[in-house]
């Protein structure tokens, strides 16, 4: 009963929040909007037993994206009357995110042990979950390698974007 | 029912505490750094002037709350309680002893890092809401500074999880219970941990979102009255928070060497709070003796020295760590007998 209720508050407030996230004319105020958004759907998932993906996505969606949105508003919206933006209702993309839902939801229907969720996991020891993450043979082992390379590009493309001239040209300038 | 009444009292408990230490930092604050700038600090009301601290309050609870000008209303309401809750929230993960803990979760060490970054938002709010060229310029600086400091110091974290083989915060301090406290093999990673907590808490040397002296009071400057005074016990209690979290990782939480962690008993929170107050003291110090970086130096810091440097470092050690794993049955009884056992 409590778990229901919890349920029903995390999803409506997942959804107000989604909702006036891409209403919002306000950036700032969509931006929060996307972040008690991100904070709700951490709460439904810790609810169904997943307390680390739970976790991540307070660490990764609320907080890392949280900021890097905000980074973006500051290197390009700097006074409250720029940091607005249109909003207009195009019914193609609404008809494109109804026909998407629609499509999960009769996956989810479809799906029997999705539709009759009630059994939560056994929370298992993180020293044994640390093992599965590096397990070769692991499925998550595939995703771990490529954003390792995605890491290694990143780093040469930065290293590549560098510019030695500007940098001595600068460093001239402090001294001076 | 019982399980409510514990939560209902365990809140209760970390509110009492991050007041009487709001409280107690303010004053050591005074007057450690009125000793680092060869001044007195307070010193008119009581002996050394520890009642100072009361028209303090008073003044806070008594002064009128006003609302700036074309401000972000809702944003400018909210922002406190932004900066306020994640410190809370990342209260109850801190073991003060032996079961002493409000949530012993598993990912405990995660969900407080998971927490603590959601406070530059807190920050990032208030200045935004505030309609103040001031505020604006602080807001946009502590999130710059946000983006510097967050990866390292959740890099700076890993070799401790490396050595205790977990994330749960108890757990990490029976394992240095069970072994050496975790700065001596790892002080590269306390030491990029001191200073990116000193970023997170928005003291100086890295306190530019506040900045007196260029912006005023940062993105506090248009918050008065219990508003302000939210903010100010959030900062408080985020040294708090800061501090204990560097004891439980580095320096042995609530256990003493040589002493059994079952015996510690009702001294293990007495032992934590005094090693916590120890690293706050070393805070104020870095913050009396050093002076305030410059945006740019704090960025190129961050990026081009902390974020190699651990990603280097937690390398070496596990490779280092690996090793002494594989070498520690011949020489670990050597070691122990060296020791005098345990």
């Amino acid at each position: 009963m409590l778990s229901m209720i919890a349920f029903v508050v995390l999803a409506l407030t997942v959804l107000v929040a989604a909702i006036k996230c891409v209403s919002s004319r306000n950036v700032i105020h969509g931006t929060y909007w996307l972040l008690l958004c991100a904070v709700g759907t951490a709460g439904m998932t810790w609810f169904l037993g997943a307390e680390y993906l739970a976790i991540t996505q307070l660490l990764i969606y609320a907080g890392a994206v949280g900021i890097l949105t905000m980074f973006t508003v500051m290197v390009t919206h700097r006074s409250h009357n720029t940091a607005s933006r249109e909003v207009k209702l195009s019914w193609s993309v609404l008809l494109l995110a109804l026909g998407f839902f629609g499509l999960v939801a009769y996956g989810v229907i479809l799906t029997p042990q999705l539709a009759h969720f009630t059994t939560v996991a056994e929370p298992i020891p993180f020293a044994e979950f640390g093992l599965a993450l590096f397990d070769v043979n692991g499925q998550a082992f595939a995703f771990e390698v490529a954003a390792l390379v995605l890491l290694v590009a990143l780093i040469a493309a930065v290293w590549w974007t560098k510019d030695n001239d500007d940098d001595k040209d600068q460093e001239g300038d402090h001294a001076g | 029912m019982n399980a409510w009444l514990q939560a209902i009292l365990w809140v209760l408990m970390i509110i009492v505490v991050m007041l009487v230490n709001g409280s107690l930092i303010i004053y050591m604050l005074r007057k450690v750094l009125g000793a680092a700038h060869l001044r007195i600090g307070p010193q008119e009301l009581g002996p050394a002037g520890i009642f100072q601290l009361i028209p303090d309050i008073i003044k806070l609870l008594t002064k009128e709350d006003r609302h700036p000008t074309h401000s972000d209303k809702w944003l400018y309401i909210l922002a406190p309680i932004i900066i306020f809750l994640p410190i809370l929230v990342a209260f109850g993960f801190l073991p003060f002893g032996y079961h002493m803990v409000a949530a012993d979760v598993n990912i405990g060490l995660l969900m407080m890092l998971a927490f603590i970054a959601l406070v530059p938002l807190g920050v990032f709010a208030a200045g935004w809401a505030s309609h103040n060229k001031y505020s604006l310029i602080g807001a946009v600086r502590s999130i710059g500074a946000a983006i510097t400091y967050e990866i390292p110091l959740l890099l700076s974290v890993i070799p401790v999880v490396i050595m205790a083989g977990s994330l749960n915060l108890s757990e990490i301090v029976l394992a240095q219970a069970d072994s050496i406290w975790f700065i001596i093999p790892a002080l590269p990673s306390a030491i990029i941990f001191l200073i990116c907590a000193q970023m997170e808490t928005n003291q100086a040397p890295f306190d530019m979102t506040e900045a007196e002296g260029e912006l005023v009071a940062g993105f506090s400057t248009e918050y008065s009255a219990m508003r302000f005074g939210f903010i100010f016990l959030a900062e408080f209690a985020g040294n708090f928070v800061l501090a204990g979290l560097a004891v439980t990782l580095f320096l042995g939480g609530w256990t003493l060497p040589g002493i059994d962690p079952a015996a510690m008993g009702i001294f293990a929170p007495i032992v934590f709070v005094i090693k916590t107050y120890a690293v706050i003291f070393l805070f104020m110090m870095l913050r009396g003796n050093f002076s305030r970086f410059r945006v740019d130096k704090l960025a190129q810091m961050g990026w081009k020295r902390m974020i190699p440097f651990t990603l280097v470092w937690i390398i070496v050690f596990a490779i280092g760590f690996r090793g002494f794993q594989l070498v520690q049955p011949s020489v670990g009884p050597f070691l122990n007998s060296l020791l005098g056992g345990g």
